[in-house]
């Protein structure tokens, strides 16, 4: 048996804490999110005053930003002082701790994309502009950002934004499944669009409904691949 | 001509160095479950990771891993 090195319970200390902040970080985000959509659908909808309110949403924005740069500066090192096998020996425990995650990304999506699809089609929103389709609009931005977020976590891992995490998850399995995840999603992608266009030309409207449901599925179903993936490597032969 | 997998012996090579799949995976600085995708087939380990794993089960590649035909 391999004797453990001092440092790699240091090493995974670390790394728990840089997933803690990640967390935070993503979680803030989701509130600034929904703070900010608040403030626009009460200028749109209860005609709240538009400069008072829009300075508070970038106010709410600042402070975001203040705070992403408080806990950046409180992420251990990046782990540059551990040797490559002292990582790897902590990739299955990082991909334990960072499951939870893919069903916070999941969830996201999810609960961008439906309002956003309802909103759709509702009769006669292909020709409401979108300044008059609140719900469609604040959502549909917010979908967007979610979305290029998530897409990026089910790529690359959900600690891709701390180089420690990267280091440690830059392994030939993870990055082989992470491939084969991407390849899925792209196939997927594709083929949504295809049925949103299809749709489409049956009857417009259910071509824009489409839209968030093939963005939602083309994230969350190569991630669930991947989770599956992660789940048959676990299995004995 | 018929379509040819990756056979490996590193479970028995494994087994005879006493070694478990994690002793193995901190040996060759790759997850446990790297080593069980490859022993079971699942995962064609890179040139460079068969190279790592002959060299910590003090073996040749080749009498590490081996063609074996389509069966069917």
């Amino acid at each position: 048996m391999i004797d453990r090195l001092d440092n790699e319970d240091a090493l995974v200390a670390q790394v728990r804490k840089s997933i803690r902040i990640q967390g935070r970080m993503y979680g803030s985000l989701l509130i600034t999110f929904l703070i900010v959509s608040a403030l626009f659908l009460g200028i749109l909808e209860f005609h709240l005053p538009l400069q008072a309110t829009g300075l508070v949403a970038l106010a709410v924005l600042l402070v975001w930003i203040a705070m992403v740069f408080r806990w950046l500066r409180a992420v251990p090192a990046t782990g540059s002082d551990y040797s490559e096998d002292i990582l790897r020996r902590t990739i299955d425990d990082q991909h334990r701790r960072w499951r939870w995650l893919y069903a916070f990304v999941f969830l996201n999506v999810v609960f961008y994309a439906v309002p956003v699809s309802l909103a759709l089609a509702v009769p006669g929103a292909r020709h409401t502009p979108w300044a008059t389709n609140p719900v469609a609009m604040v959502f549909s931005v917010n979908l967007a950002g979610v979305a290029v977020f998530s897409v990026l976590q089910v790529c690359f891992g959900p600690g891709f934004l701390t180089r420690t995490t990267r280091r440690v998850l830059n392994d030939e399995l993870t990055r082989a499944m992470q491939r084969s995840a991407a390849m899925f999603g792209y196939i997927l992608s594709v083929a949504g669009m295809c049925l949103a266009l299809g749709a489409a030309t049956i009857r417009p409207q259910w071509g824009l409904a489409a839209m968030p449901g093939a963005i939602a599925a083309s994230i969350i179903l190569p991630g669930l691949y991947f989770l599956i993936l992660q789940w048959r490597a676990d299995r004995d032969g | 001509m018929a379509e040819r997998h990756l056979g490996n012996r590193l479970k028995e090579a494994r087994a005879r160095h006493g070694l478990t799949q994690a002793d193995l995976a901190a040996r060759v600085g790759v997850s446990r479950k790297t080593i069980n995708t490859v022993e079971n087939g699942v995962f064609v380990p890179s040139t460079t990771l068969a190279l790592a794993l002959a060299e910590a089960l003090e073996l040749s590649v080749e009498a590490l891993f081996y063609l074996k035909p389509e069966t069917d």
